[in-house]
């Protein structure tokens, strides 16, 4: 067991679906030991690769969640979080991303940087997470790992080197040639476990000679030692090896390593390369802001001595319990001991503590600064902050992206009803970006997430792992209602039929309201309402704003104001004074001339600039509103405004337009003015749906 | 909404022999490091979107963040100065007559800039009357791009703002009395202005006004927080 934070990797593998992640990670762990069998990702064995655990990953070959495992490799501890590479997927990427030092970005050597390689890079340099590449497929047909340098350098903007050549390419592709060595690595045996150095090749001599020069040369830029040592042609691989770390670590370079996952060829280098170039926690500077000094940022120690503070970065719900991933960055958590979670204070004792590895599991007495482990049994959320009690800090929390699609979804009887109210706990409890709630006006259950794969994956879930029928619908979209003049109200409540009587008069009026919430107005003279009766009227009013007369939806922005009444001494209660609201809410609400709002939402494109029109056409048929434009080497960014309603479908739209290589994130902006011409279809469908529901 | 509109540096012209900007036009704005280059460029894109002109605002190596930020800042001054309140509808309706283009990473050219125009006037039917380029730091050296950016001006009838960075140890001027770094390219601007800071002011000087050479002894003195002109 490696104990020693200067040898311990937290990695994360992300790519472009397809690319290889998890048949890479099956060969790391099969190189490392960890695993005695290779099982492919859609092996004629049928087990499926190790790290996808979840049948619907097997049968998709597509990793969904992501899985933790770590392995030992020369002396060094690798933690491996194994990422999905769809879009939909992104926030298992960002979760991965949040907790780890350093990353391996998998490039397919046919089809180079992808949509889905842009939204990884990004996602890096938004945590700063130091890289390595790796080009896979290089046995495949039309494999150019050069063309993917060249790509990597143009389109991600990275300093990107050659650590290794190919020795052939396509079906001919038999081993790598190590530019820091200047070795021919070959891998015999019937894994490829065996790695043969030999001379390198005659013909590639020049190339290799030519490829070292630019190594040497991009190398030297991080250290004057080896610049000097070029000069007296004195290079050591050990100056070599510290340079290209220096550079690493500062973001400045990316060494690109050179293979094939599944043809094992290559992985023992690129893990040779995690352990040289990537980072340990002490070179990573992770901060947490200390609630107690008015948010400060702190720095954080991998020291396991010093008090403890960690994330809780991932949550699985699993037939046991709750299983909760954590990333320890200061201090050490002991199985026994109490965790204190920043967000509510409360305690929970540390019962089972475990390491991950895919969906089994080693039990582990403590984990310490550094580490990546899971819990058993501790109730929180993803991205809680846990310490140990005497620090009040509080980890940056993650950026979980806005739902942008939902559906409704019909259990087909009362079984399964019950079923998918279980399964909609679970995974709400799991993924931060997949909701649940039951629309109270038609008393469906609506899901929202990522995008259509995201929902799907889950109705897929709920079907296989629920037994659930269930029937799936149209998307919807949160409407809201406004009022957009000021009309005044007057209305008695009166009832006298048997028993107590009930009377109250409300007179005032209704107005839109500046800052969009709602507010009410007391402004009764000579107690015409007596004051113990104000706060009813004040409750009947706000208990007609969660369906407005117009759609049936909430309603924004407006002001009430009493300024008269009438109370009864015997007839008067509180009772009465709420309906006599009621009544004058639904007296003048109408005539204040209401409007539907629609959720307009923050769009952002990206694709390559040759896309630009199409993306910008597309936007603007859909009621879009561009405010910038960004140019970015190859590609474009495209910020807009655009509501939510026409939004439905755009990903399939968008990619068909730009061959799959944009991408759109979009978060909620603010609520706006449907147009008259729109706002009377949604009317009409709304009633239609309505007298559907009866 | 014209009550919002400033009395700001285009107000020079007013004084002067004519109005030599309008469709394919150019103009430069010469000033020192932190001398008020790109607030007197935002000032010029105000006067243009408070007249009703749609304004693209070109930046280079800024975020359209941080340009947003810089108009929303700038509004908000002049609001205060004009004792008006800081109106959101106002500036929603500037901002969509307002794009901004930013270029990061040495990605700028004048052919993606004609790209990018023709694909917003083609797709968006958004077509600016003014372009205001930042940061492009004009001088000697670019004639090539200067006078491509000119012909665009004219290829697409727009009028388009830069702003050169003057140094006061090199104290080159031509005969036309146009300082170093534009002294060797000063005919490819109909208007130069340079901002000198006196004071507590800013003086604005109108070195050039159309073909007809210098622009006389035109002088604005500028409040250097919102522009206005002071006397």
């Amino acid at each position: 067991m490696v104990n020693n934070t200067e040898n311990l990797r937290n990695v994360g593998i992300s790519a472009h679906i397809d690319s290889g992640k998890t048949t890479l990670t099956e060969r790391i762990l099969y190189y490392t030991k960890r695993i005695a069998v290779i099982h492919e990702v859609r092996g004629k064995d049928g087990v499926g690769a190790t790290m996808d655990s979840m049948e619907l990953e097997k049968e998709r070959g597509i990793t969904i969640a992501s899985a933790a495992t770590y392995c030992e490799w020369k002396g060094h501890r690798i933690n491996i979080i194994d990422t999905p590479g769809h879009v939909d997927f992104t926030i298992e990427v960002e979760r991965a991303l949040r907790v780890m030092d350093g990353a391996i970005l998998i490039l397919c050597a046919v089809g180079g940087v992808q949509s889905q390689t842009l939204t990884v890079d990004r996602q890096m340099n938004r945590y700063e997470v130091p890289r390595i590449a790796f080009v896979n497929k290089c046995d495949r047909f039309g494999a150019n790992p050069y063309l993917v340098v060249d790509q990597l350098r143009e389109k991600l903007g990275h300093n990107a080197v050659l650590m290794q050549i190919p020795i052939g390419l396509e079906e001919d592709f038999s081993g790598v040639i190590d530019l820091v060595s200047m070795k021919a690595l070959y891998f015999r045996g019937a894994e490829g476990d065996q790695v043969v150095e030999k001379d390198i090749p005659d013909n590639l001599a020049d190339e290799s000679l030519k490829k070292r020069e630019e190594l040497l040369e991009a190398a030297s830029m991080f250290s004057d030692e080896l610049m000097e040592a070029i000069f007296d042609d004195a290079v050591t691989e050990e100056l070599l090896f510290q340079a290209i770390r220096k550079g690493t670590l500062s973001r400045e370079l990316t060494p690109v390593f050179v293979g094939s996952a599944y043809k094992n060829i290559g992985v023992q280098p690129l893990l040779d390369g995690i352990t040289r170039y990537l980072p340990a926690p002490a070179d990573v500077c992770n901060k947490a802001l200390d609630l107690d000094n008015e948010e400060q940022e702190v720095e954080l120690l991998p020291d396991p001595a010093l008090p403890l503070v960690g994330l809780a970065f991932k949550l699985e719900v699993t037939p046991y319990g709750q299983l909760t991933y954590i990333r320890v960055y200061q201090g050490s958590v002991r199985k026994g001991t109490d965790l204190v979670f920043t967000r509510n204070m409360k305690k929970a004792r540390v019962g089972r503590l475990v390491r991950m590895h895919a969906d089994q599991m080693e039990d582990i007495t403590e984990a310490n600064a550094g580490d990546i482990a899971a819990l058993f049994g501790i109730d929180c959320y993803s991205g809680d902050t846990f310490t140990d009690g005497t620090l009040n800090y509080s980890m940056t929390s993650m950026f979980v992206p806005e739902p942008v699609i939902s559906y409704t979804i019909t259990p087909k009887d009362s079984k399964s009803g019950t079923r998918v109210l279980k399964a909609l706990n679970r995974f709400t409890k799991e993924d931060p970006t997949f909701r649940s709630y039951v629309d109270e006006e038609s008393g469906e259950t609506i899901i929202s997430g990522m995008g259509e794969l995201h929902l799907d994956v889950y109705v897929e879930r709920i079907k296989r792992e629920f037994n659930a029928e269930i029937v799936t619908g149209e998307p919807q979209v949160a409407y809201r209602e406004t009022i957009t003049r000021k009309v005044a109200f007057d209305y008695t409540h009166k009832k006298q039929t048997g028993g107590a009587g009930q009377f109250g008069r409300v007179a005032g009026f209704m107005e839109p309201s500046e800052n969009g919430v709602y507010e009410f107005v007391n402004e009764i003279r000579g107690g015409a309402i007596p004051t113990e009766f104000v706060p009813a009227v004040d409750k009947g009013f706000q208990s007609c704003l969660d369906k407005g007369q117009l759609i049936g939806f909430p309603v924004l922005g407006m002001r009430i104001t009493v300024n008269d009444g009438k109370a009864h001494s015997v007839d008067s209660s509180e009772r009465a004074f709420f309906a006599a609201a009621v009544g004058a809410f639904r007296q003048a609400y109408m005539k204040a001339r209401p409007v539907i709002l629609e959720p307009v939402m923050k769009l952002s494109v990206e694709g390559p600039s040759e896309f630009q029109g199409s993306i910008m056409a597309s936007i603007n048929q859909r009621r879009g509103l561009i405010s910038s434009c960004t140019e970015q080497k190859a590609f474009t960014n495209i910020e807009a405004e655009i509501p939510l309603s026409e939004m439905f479908g755009y990903a399939t739209v968008l990619r068909s337009l730009t061959q799959g290589k944009a991408e759109f994130t979009m978060e909620f902006h603010r609520y706006a003015k449907v147009p008259d011409s729109i706002a009377e279809d949604i009317r009409l469908k709304i009633r239609e749906r309505a007298k559907e529901n009866k | 909404m014209n009550k919002y509109r400033p009395i700001g540096p285009l107000k020079i012209l007013q004084g002067s022999s004519g109005n030599n900007l309008g469709p394919g036009a150019t103009g430069v704005v010469l000033s020192r490091a932190g001398g008020g280059k790109s607030a007197c460029l935002v000032h010029i894109a105000f006067d243009k979107l408070l007249g009703g002109e749609r304004v693209l605002h070109v930046s280079i190596d800024e975020t359209p963040e941080k340009v947003t930020d810089y108009y929303e800042v700038r509004f908000y001054n002049i609001a205060k100065a004009l004792k008006l309140p800081d109106d959101f509808d106002i500036q929603g309706l500037l901002a969509s007559n307002r794009m901004i283009l930013a270029y990061m990473n040495d990605t700028f050219n004048v052919q993606r800039l004609r790209d990018n125009l023709e694909n917003l006037s083609g797709n968006m039917d958004f077509r600016p009357d003014t372009i205001v380029i930042d940061g492009l730091h004009v001088n000697n050296s670019e004639r090539e791009l200067i006078g491509n950016i000119r012909t665009l001006a004219r290829d697409m009838g727009m009028e388009i703002w830069m702003s050169a960075l003057y140094h006061r140890h090199i104290d080159k001027t031509n005969i036309r009395g146009i300082p170093y770094p534009i002294d060797e390219i000063d005919d490819l601007f109909d208007v130069v202005f340079q901002l000198k800071p006196e004071g507590s002011f800013i003086c604005l000087h109108m070195l050039k006004n159309g073909d007809n050479g210098s622009g006389g002894n035109s002088m604005l003195r500028l409040d250097p927080r919102t522009f206005l002109v002071i006397s």
